[in-house]
């Protein structure tokens, strides 16, 4: 049976922040996941998952300057120090909130610096994160994105992350498949997925074009989630779109799943 | 309103070849297309057609070559006058039946030099617009994914607007096949609001599988009413496998038929 866990970067935007976990225990959520937790204390972010009997799905590891256009620090020699000050900061954050995934973000392609020479930094860095969660059940995960959203991107393919992630070579490090950006950058999801699912440790979802609710683009999936669930996936599925109106007007595609 | 039209070489194999034009008319569909009719002589599929008030909306022009059996003489330069002996042979079958377009193939680049095969496809891609545009019949330019025919020479949408470029004949347009572009691309619906004016053909099945519409990961519903959104006015061929009796897995398409 598919899991699905509420994305509250994207969802629930009605609300402040800290009331979206209340928001999305009601429309049935049981897991949630968002971009940073960081704004706020720990505690307070557990206070809200505690009384609103959610599990923290997952959330970013420390991604550069989001607001100056970073999206993500891992691939630049440069700020390996940052990269590794994030990994110790997002743990700290996961160890409280009880979170179990970690997602790194790999960032834009800067000049100066080689696609080679940013793989390995990321490989580097996938690693140095690998053995910061060694004595936890923490999961770190690499996301390939799509570059029509974020020009640039260095990592934009599913053989991109999976060649990353094998690099890494650990247990404890694994792919992120967003369907969204996938159908966007590739197509063949659910080739994709079948080939993969060794790797794969979280999937996100949303329809295309426009990012929103399942239903309203070119992909299928009624077919989709429970072709997942037969492959054996017994992990979560975020919600990571943009409602096209109300978050909870919005939610009928998942009635069967909440 | 997508006009929905029958591939008969993939559908209704239950039935003999010339019988597949009256079972796709009894199942609802007012046109109809087959890459190989040129086993049948020209008035008696016009015959069927009548009939059965059926369009016969495309045809391929053949491509095999008679040596190896391979679907790539547009792309042998040693090939040029076969490949012109078989464009009189679809403008005349296409002429005969009536149809809007002819599929004007490309194939798989085998062992063939790549400079020398996009040459000859080039000069044949304009050879065939222009003596298909004589009889008032569009030359179509396919891309074909390379999981199901590795080595296509033309396998995504830039590749077939680059070639059509290239070629620079006003006859030639793109046959746009939702499920190669689907394993090849993806991002299906904004690459034919984009490429509108240059497609005058779609195709369609759904992936994996290359069965029926809902029997996989793309769509269809929202799809086909975005082509309408969109205004495109030509046909959309069912080029796929039916997963059963071909009457019985046309629910998909109940709304458009």
């Amino acid at each position: 049976m598919t899991k699905l866990a509420a994305n509250l970067s994207m969802m629930f935007n009605e609300v402040d922040f800290l009331d979206r976990f209340e928001a999305a225990a009601k429309a049935g959520f049981k897991g949630v996941e968002y971009l940073f937790p960081y704004e706020y204390p720990a505690e307070q972010i557990k206070e809200k998952l505690d009384q609103n009997n959610l599990t923290q799905v997952l959330f970013d590891f420390p991604a550069g300057d989001w607001d100056a256009g970073d999206r993500g620090c891992a691939s630049f020699p440069d700020r390996v120090g940052e990269f590794q000050d994030g990994v110790g900061k997002a743990v700290e954050y996961a160890k409280v909130l009880g979170c179990e995934r970690l997602t790194v973000l790999a960032g834009k392609a800067t000049s100066g610096v080689s696609a080679i020479t940013m793989h390995q930094t990321l490989i580097d860095n996938l690693k140095f994160a690998s053995q910061a969660v060694e004595d936890t059940n923490i999961t770190v995960l690499l996301e390939a994105i799509n570059t029509i959203d974020i020009p640039g991107y260095s990592v934009f393919r599913t053989n991109q992350s999976r060649a990353a992630v094998e690099a890494a070579g650990a247990d404890n490090v694994k792919v992120q498949y967003d369907i969204y950006h996938m159908q966007i950058m590739e197509g063949d999801v659910t080739r994709a997925i079948n080939v993969n699912m060794d790797v794969i440790g979280h999937f996100q979802l949303a329809d295309n074009p426009g990012r929103h609710e399942p239903g309203t683009g070119e992909i299928n999936y009624d077919f989709l989630l429970p072709h997942i669930d037969s492959k054996g996936y017994d992990g979560w599925v975020g919600c990571e779109y943009a409602p096209a109106g109300d978050t909870v007007a919005g939610l009928t595609w998942a009635a069967k799943y909440l | 309103m997508p006009k929905l039209e029958a591939n008969l070489q993939f559908m209704f194999n239950e039935y003999d070849l010339i019988d597949r034009y009256d079972a796709a008319a009894r199942a609802g569909f007012k046109g109809v297309e087959l890459q190989a009719p040129y086993s049948l002589p020209i008035p008696q599929i016009v015959e069927r057609l009548e009939r059965n008030n059926l369009k016969h909306v495309i045809i391929n022009s053949p491509s095999a070559d008679p040596d190896t059996g391979r679907l790539n003489i547009s792309l042998r330069a040693d090939r040029v006058d076969l490949y012109k002996e078989r464009t009189a042979q679809a403008a005349e079958y296409a002429a005969g039946l009536g149809c809007i377009g002819v599929n004007i193939g490309c194939g798989e680049i085998d062992d063939i030099d790549p400079d020398e095969a996009r040459a000859t496809l080039i000069s044949n891609m304009r050879h065939a617009a222009e003596e298909l545009g004589k009889v008032g019949v569009v030359a179509l330019v396919e891309a074909i994914n390379t999981r199901d025919r590795p080595g296509f020479f033309i396998n995504t949408t830039k590749q077939a607007l680059d070639t059509i470029a290239e070629a620079d004949h006003p006859n030639l347009a793109i046959l746009y096949d939702f499920y190669h572009m689907q394993i090849m691309e993806g991002d299906l619906t904004l690459t034919v609001k984009e490429n509108l004016s240059s497609i005058k053909h779609m195709q369609l099945a759904d992936n994996p599988g290359r069965h029926e519409p809902g029997t996989g990961e793309i769509n269809y519903d929202n799809l086909l009413q975005h082509l309408d959104e969109i205004g495109y006015e030509g046909w959309v061929g069912c080029e796929y496998n039916p997963s059963g009796n071909t009457e019985q897995t046309l629910g998909w398409a109940s709304a458009w038929l």
